[in-house]
């Protein structure tokens, strides 16, 4: 049951969600089981089965406050945000919310072809209840904030994707609400329009307005929101800080990709483990750029595993690109120094290699580290599908010391300083080999 | 339903079916002439199959009779075949974006009744000046009752339409043919009803396009044929749309998870 401000006495902006379970038709023959699904709005004993999208969810949002939604995909966010923003009744609970929402779920969606973008603005408006005068006076405004210029006047059909988001994020913040939620509606765009977005929802934010933001963008998710809602198989399994939140939504993906399938049977035996390291040699999750760092991967194996190729692999948690790699080899200015080796032999026992790196340049974000171990190869090509990747072996978080460093990233060289590399092997006899 | 809500949903409806309209004048190159030029080639093509070849009547009266009727049919089948399809057509929309989408229905219907309006009255226009009534002013009295009638009865059919379009797809391909054919059997053709095979008969009285054509040469008949078709017509209307309207509240609640 969706109730509206008007009828209870629930504040401006404020939303409660209790006990909210919603639930979709399961679809073997798309015609049959929707007749069967209408027919089941009158006589629930037709209904076809169900699948529950979320799980008695219940939390409440005060006025003004910022929430990030996080998640897998398929925990339910996009349909929690349905729910609240009335454009699906829960099959069970209730929802209440204060004041106008202005819910901007899609990019475009709606907006007509052959329409202009002014058009299409007036439409939108109209359908969201605005008056005719109210949207004239904002249109001026999105024209401005959108940068379509004559482009405006043109039909929607001729507008790039990049210029429909535009269009889109435009009017959506646009318009006078107390709640605005938004789902994943930042990922498009260049990057300049980008930014733009993110300052327009600070200023969003800054305003007072409630904001309900879905993305997997945890960067941005710590940026913008105060609170985190994490959601699992449509359960709200963590109501709360929104860092506290960020790790555990993060663990839960590290979880997934450690029960990845090992490639290659050879090397089921061989243990891996990945610690990052300050200059004083103390464990670190969360590093700050420029500070110095070391790498240390152990391996332990039960039989000699011959000459092998190891490398690490830095991806970003948000979206899962290549930021370092380091091998066994150190580069300098992304050129390798020849004489250097790119593989080791791995004897039975413990052989940690640590790689130290003289100051930290990642931007600010989460981080994970994979490790890769498996039988010496060409450098050029080598075969990664005979040795086995241990993904998420460490995970971080890299912070900015600086403010003026804010919202620099990218790929960067990662220096190092060195690699060095020490076994002791399986019945305690200990060797050394370091650079 | 308070009056400023109404009000705000007409200003809405209003400025979609304007919008519409705008749309479809820059969609061909004669524009909004098609709104006169297409019933005319229409009613000319069925006169010609229907009446001429076939040695009928082509008197001005049936002539603007047929133009009227074949008017009253085509605007009521097409409202109702584009609402079988137009929550299917309009899903993204419905899926993501809030608003209340029984208004798709009324804006799809008020943008072919505003068409309808305009060739209804180029029609009317020609019959009160080329067929002597002496009654004329109960015609201009009672045809707006008749028309707001026909408004909220098509309104009923497009809402329930589109509930039922969602559960039974298929009608969208099997309609237009058969409603075509019952066109042929209606009254705009088929003048002589007692000449009718029963079977026919009993067609055009369980179909209420045919009572649709009928109520308005009623009204446009109106000293012959009495006062209380439009009125009755007006009733009915009012009991069908608050049945539709109840459909609307208990289906599209869930047509969201549905479609």
């Amino acid at each position: 049951m969706l109730m509206r401000g008007k009828q209870t006495t629930i504040p401006s902006g404020a939303i409660q969600v209790q006990d909210v379970v919603l639930e979709y038709p399961v679809y073997r023959s798309v015609v049959r089981d929707r007749f069967r699904a209408l027919l089941g709005v009158v006589m629930p004993s037709l209904m076809p089965p169900v699948r529950r999208v979320l799980d008695r969810v219940s939390f409440a949002i005060k006025p003004g406050e910022v929430v990030g939604i996080v998640g897998r995909n398929g925990a339910g966010k996009t349909s929690l945000l349905k729910v609240v923003s009335g454009l699906v009744s829960p099959t069970d609970g209730m929802v209440r919310v204060g004041g106008r929402i202005m819910a901007l779920l899609a990019m475009g969606i709606g907006f007509r072809p052959m329409y202009t973008g002014r058009e299409n603005l007036m439409l939108g408006g109209l359908l969201l209840g605005l008056e005719t005068r109210v949207i004239a006076n904002l249109i001026s405004d999105i024209a401005q904030f959108s940068e379509l210029g004559d482009a405006l006047d043109q039909p929607y059909f001729t507008y790039s994707s990049g210029m429909r988001s535009r269009l889109a994020f435009s009017l959506a913040t646009s318009i006078p609400a107390d709640i605005v939620i938004l789902d994943e509606t930042l990922a498009v765009g260049d990057l300049r329009f980008v930014a733009k977005c993110y300052q327009r929802l600070k200023e969003i934010r800054d305003s007072g307005k409630t904001v309900l933001f879905v993305s997997h963008n945890l960067g941005e998710v710590a940026r913008l929101t105060s609170r985190v809602l994490v959601l699992e198989s449509g359960r709200l399994t963590l109501d709360g800080d929104v860092f506290e939140g960020l790790k555990k939504y993060e663990e839960s993906l590290a979880e997934e990709s450690l029960t990845a399938p090992i490639i290659s049977p050879e090397l089921k035996d061989v243990d891996v483990s990945l610690v990052v390291r300050n200059g004083q040699g103390q464990p670190l999750k969360v590093i700050e750029l420029g500070q110095r760092v070391s790498i240390e991967l152990t391996i332990v194996v039960q039989q000699d595993l011959g000459e092998s190729f190891v490398f690490l692999r830095m991806m970003s948690m948000e979206n899962n690109q290549l930021y370092a790699y380091l091998s066994l080899k150190r580069w300098e200015t992304l050129r390798e120094i020849p004489e250097e080796r790119d593989s080791l032999h791995i004897a039975a026992g413990e052989t940690t290699i640590t790689w130290t790196l003289p100051y930290w340049i990642c931007g600010e974000g989460s981080y994970f580290i994979d490790a890769y171990v498996g039988p010496a190869c060409a450098p050029d090509a080598p075969d990664l599908s005979r040795g086995r990747f241990w993904r998420h072996a460490v995970r971080l978080r890299s912070v900015y010391s600086n403010a003026y460093l804010k919202g620099a990233c990218g790929l960067a060289e990662m220096p190092v300083e060195s690699v060095t590399m020490k076994t002791v092997t399986a019945p305690g006899r200990r060797s050394g080999d370091s650079r | 339903m308070t009056i400023g809500e109404f009000t705000r949903a007409a200003r809405l409806t209003l400025s979609l079916a304007r919008h519409e309209i705008a749309v479809q004048r820059k969609e061909s190159f004669l524009g909004l002439v098609w709104i006169v030029l297409w019933p005319v080639i229409q009613a000319g093509g069925f006169l010609f199959a229907f009446n001429l070849i076939r040695g009928g009547s082509s008197g001005i009266d049936t002539v603007l009779s047929t133009y009227i009727g074949v008017l009253v049919w085509t605007t009521a089948s097409s409202i109702l075949v584009s609402n079988l399809s137009i929550l299917k057509s309009n899903r993204e929309m419905i899926t993501h974006v809030v608003f209340s989408f029984s208004i798709l229905s009324v804006v799809d219907l008020t943008v072919k009744y505003l068409f309808f309006l305009i060739q209804f009255c180029i029609g009317l226009a020609l019959w009160l000046l080329l067929i002597p009534n002496e009654h004329w002013y109960l015609v201009l009295i009672y045809l707006p009752i008749y028309l707001l009638a026909f408004y909220l009865v098509l309104l009923a059919m497009a809402w329930t339409a589109s509930i039922v379009g969602v559960a039974l797809p298929d009608l969208s391909f099997f309609l237009p043919p058969v409603l075509t054919l019952l066109l042929v059997l209606s009254p705009v053709f088929q003048r002589d009803a007692d000449a009718l095979p029963w079977l026919v008969r009993v067609f055009n009285e369980l179909n209420p396009l045919s009572t649709w054509v009928d109520v308005l040469y009623s009204t446009i008949g109106v000293a012959t044929t009495g006062l209380h078709a439009p009125i009755l017509f007006l009733a009915l209307s009012i009991v069908a749309v608050t049945a539709a309207h109840f459909l609307v509240k208990v289906f599209y609640r869930e047509m969201a998870k549905v479609i």
